[in-house]
């Protein structure tokens, strides 16, 4: 069974699934917008559209996923991440998945909100708020 | 939305093989990539779960490939592919966008994923197929 600690969270397979959903629901929110809206700066819905789609590749052990796009401004990739059978985004990243906890956050609670409840009620989760998860995972140790 | 931000930032047009794609199609070709990314992404889990079955690979790139796909119909992503390479390679496919050219693993993608969409039972109906048909004539390769 693989092991996904994020900041030295454990995740179940259950938070591991939520987390996936939380994330498609990012990637399909996101490419609505930019499809159908011009803001002052869309890049900000390129870039978090590809974060999630990075992270989602990282839990699923995708050993070509562009792992350098985690690096922080500072340099620190994920090169040693790369190809090991057990995914651990540890607190080398936390500078990341600190901007992307944010985003995330936003979004969770404002337009996905209503849709992360439909996923997860027609999913059985047994989380009773992915903001707690959130929280949690987003949250050095 | 304000004029000055739809003049700042106007909506490249989206085009393919000399067609250009009408916001309906535009979005009809996006939600069936995000639908080949969801249901690629289930598998994926319930494969993690498992054992791996032979098709792992095969759903991890075709996600992959979708979300490729999504970018450059986004415009933010021109595929980074030498225009050159046409002329190196005579079987280089011809599905070219405005300013780029698909290559073949990204057309066969698109088109196994409106295939896929199309085989789903609740998907085969009149009006699906129609579109369906209609989005697989921007990818045809053929001269």
């Amino acid at each position: 069974m693989r092991l996904i600690s994020i900041n030295g969270h454990h995740l179940s397979e259950s938070q591991i699934n939520c987390l996936r959903e939380i994330l498609v629901v990012e990637i399909t929110s996101h490419s609505e917008t930019i499809r159908t809206k011009r803001t002052d700066d869309m890049t900000v819905f390129y870039h978090y559209r590809q974060m999630a789609f990075n992270l989602l590749q990282l839990i699923d052990e995708d050993p070509i996923a562009p792992l350098q796009q985690f690096a922080d401004p500072d340099g620190h990739a994920g090169p040693d991440v790369c190809g090991e059978p057990v995914v651990i985004i540890d607190n080398v990243k936390v500078n990341y998945l600190t901007r992307m906890e944010t985003r995330m956050a936003i979004s969770a609670a404002g337009f996905n909100l209503e849709e992360l409840k439909k996923v997860q009620k027609e999913k059985g989760f047994d989380i009773k708020n992915h903001n707690d998860l959130l929280k949690m995972i987003f949250e050095p140790k | 939305m304000s004029s000055s931000v739809e003049q700042k930032y106007p909506l490249a047009p989206l085009v393919i093989n000399h067609n250009v794609v009408s916001e309906p199609d535009r979005k009809l070709l996006q939600d069936a990539l995000i639908w080949s990314i969801k249901t690629s992404t289930n598998y994926l889990h319930q494969s993690v779960s498992g054992n791996k079955p032979n098709e792992f690979e095969v759903f991890r790139q075709r996600r992959k490939n979708a979300f490729e796909l999504i970018q450059i119909f986004d415009g933010c992503a021109y595929a980074p592919y030498d225009p050159s390479a046409r002329l190196r390679n005579k079987t280089f496919p011809r599905v070219a966008m405005a300013e780029a050219e698909l290559p073949m693993h990204l057309i066969e993608t698109i088109r196994a994923v409106l295939w896929d969409f199309i085989t789903v039972p609740d998907h085969m109906n009149e009006e699906t197929h129609e579109w369906v048909k209609r989005l697989m004539g921007y990818f045809n390769t053929e001269e």
